[in-house]
């Protein structure tokens, strides 16, 4: 009769310790629909249309079939029971998304249509540019470790439970990994290929599926941002892009009565733009903005723009003579960046200082 | 036998790190000394591409194998822009071997959106992608520190008509004393930069031999 009594406590304990490590609310289904698509804070010039085919899904199995903690369970015969819970918790289809595939599709055609990097974007049919996307990976996960002894002391007509348990939290991440190829329709080539991810981090808390759920969706939303800034780069590169039609300056040009140095902020969010008037060295203008391509330069370097006074984006070749023309009275030296000029100030003020560009 | 068929071990054999992310054995690792890379001679320009990452988050963690009741693991690190830094690294660690090293920020260094005032100059290009990079700071029995990290990448060498000419995966791992000032990610990115710099075959697809 006591054994029976001290099994039952052993049970319940047992019960209500393992319902205790687990993971909050009972989990919902998922969806990566949930943080706003994007919208961008500067004026665009968009001019190519993009289609966007069906997306490829190449996760690796366990990212489908998921994963859940771990427990080792250690019973002492009429003493108690050990329990300890350890390893990673992994979304599967049905917490992170079914329709992963479709889904991201729609938010990728949403991404890139609001942020202003295409005229249009459709899902199939004519463009000038076919963006192709396969997942490589896209899960929420998170570890845990937790560890709970349960001891019955029975004793006379009574049964005393002691519990000793130890849990640590962590924090939940999304991951979201794509490898992404834009196709030039006309040639059939692909002219740009790059994987482009995406991450987020919620706090460690109860609710860590749920966390694990909300940081998919904002991993989702981060490379869809990334593969926004992306693209937008390769078009402009290719002179098609959101920053509209390059202008063209031939070489010999007289100075440009102003222009514009640049750098990005520590933390790659802003770009610190200032006017100079080309004559006096006077700063005209300071302006900070929204980066627009958060990796298009080092932070903390000054470049010379690539943008004029008049807020027009220069071609290549336009560029560099924009450059050339100012090198008879500035310092301007590509020494880091394949793209822009570095500028190290008025020529002869500063030590050392170049006397022709390389 | 009834006491002896209710006694038991149930379980199941779990990793001690968050996924994607191995358990770092100090022990099996190098020691990472401030790397020196090779002194080089270049004919070419090299533009080396911002490289890309399929590494996941969380980007490391910090163990103490010291002294713990629940796990080694204590709390877990988001870092976003770990392959950006390496890829700074190892360009600073290309140059301090004597080679010219243009960086595309915004570009991957893709042949086809090379624009025409560089390709004018004829540049070789590397890219890369970083599909591994691990930063831990592990306390072990006896309360000593480290800091431990692994770095792998893919490596590319391009000509600008896009002809491939090299590709590589290269895997830098080691481990140096917590001292509160040293840079890991620094370290990895030099090491790599080395490791290239003493690569024949990497130095014979940039155009490039060690200096006499």
């Amino acid at each position: 009769m006591k054994h029976r009594h001290l099994a039952a406590v052993i049970f319940s304990m047992l019960m209500l310790s393992l319902a205790l490590s687990g993971c909050g609310s009972a989990p919902v289904k998922g969806t990566l629909f949930g943080p706003p698509v994007g919208k961008a804070p500067f004026l665009r010039k968009p001019r190519a249309t993009i289609s966007i085919p069906a997306i490829v899904d190449a996760r690796p199995k366990e990212e489908h079939e998921g994963a859940t903690v771990g427990t080792r369970l250690f019973i002492f015969f009429g003493v108690g029971v050990h329990i300890r819970r350890e390893g990673n918790f992994i979304t599967n289809d049905f917490l992170a998304s079914e329709q992963a595939p479709a889904e991201l599709r729609t938010l990728a055609m949403q991404w890139i249509a609001q942020e202003g990097i295409a005229a249009k974007v459709v899902a199939d049919g004519d463009s000038d540019y076919e963006l192709r996307l396969t997942i490589e990976h896209l899960y929420g996960t998170h570890f845990a470790a937790n560890k709970q002894t349960i001891v019955v002391v029975g004793g006379g007509n009574r049964t005393d439970a002691v519990v000793d348990v130890h849990s640590r939290n962590y924090a939940p991440y999304g991951n979201v990994i794509l490898k992404a190829e834009l196709v030039d329709k006309r040639s059939n080539a692909a002219v740009w290929t790059e994987h482009v991810p995406g991450y987020a981090q919620r706090p460690a808390g109860e609710e860590r599926i749920a966390e694990a759920q909300n940081a998919l969706q904002l991993a989702v939303a981060d490379a869809l941002s990334t593969l926004s800034q992306r693209v937008g780069a390769a078009l402009d590169r290719l002179g098609n892009g959101p920053s509209g039609p390059p202008m063209v300056l031939a070489a010999g040009s007289a100075m440009p009565p102003v222009f514009a140095i640049e750098r990005m902020s520590r933390f790659r969010d802003f770009i610190e733009r200032v006017y100079v008037d080309t004559s006096s060295g006077k700063v005209l203008r300071h302006e900070i903005s929204p980066a627009m391509d958060r990796f298009s330069s080092r932070p903390g370097d000054w470049l010379l723009s690539r943008i004029t006074a008049e807020g027009v984006e220069l071609s290549p070749e336009g560029y560099e003579a924009f450059a050339r023309s100012l090198a008879n009275r500035y310092d301007l030296r590509m020494v880091d960046d394949a793209a822009h000029y570095h500028f190290f100030g008025v020529l002869g003020t500063g030590a050392p200082a170049a006397s022709k560009l390389p | 036998m009834l006491a002896a068929s209710s006694t038991g071990c149930y379980w199941s054999s779990q990793p001690q790190a968050p996924h994607r992310s191995v358990e770092l054995d100090l022990a099996k690792m190098p020691a990472l000394t401030i790397p020196a890379p090779r002194p080089l001679v270049g004919t070419r320009l090299i533009v080396l591409g911002r490289f890309d990452t399929t590494a996941p988050q969380p980007i490391g963690g910090l163990y103490d194998r010291d002294e713990y009741e629940v796990s080694p693991l204590y709390r877990t690190y988001f870092f976003k822009d770990g392959a950006v830094e390496i890829f700074e690294h190892v360009s600073d660690g290309l140059r301090a071997a004597g080679l010219t090293v243009l960086k595309d920020y915004a570009g991957h260094a893709e042949p086809a959106l090379l624009e025409a005032p560089l390709r004018a100059r004829n540049p070789v290009l590397v890219t890369a992608t970083v599909t591994a990079l691990q930063h831990d700071q592990i306390r072990e029995p006896g309360k000593t520190d480290w800091e431990g990290g692994r770095l792998s990448v893919d490596l590319r060498v391009t000509e600008a008509n896009g002809s491939v000419r090299f590709a590589k995966t290269y895997q830098i791992e080691g481990r140096i004393p917590y001292d509160g000032r040293t840079e890991l990610l620094r370290l990895l990115g030099w090491k790599l930069a080395e490791t290239l710099s003493n690569d024949p075959a990497f130095l014979a697809a940039i155009a490039a031999q060690p200096r006499a």
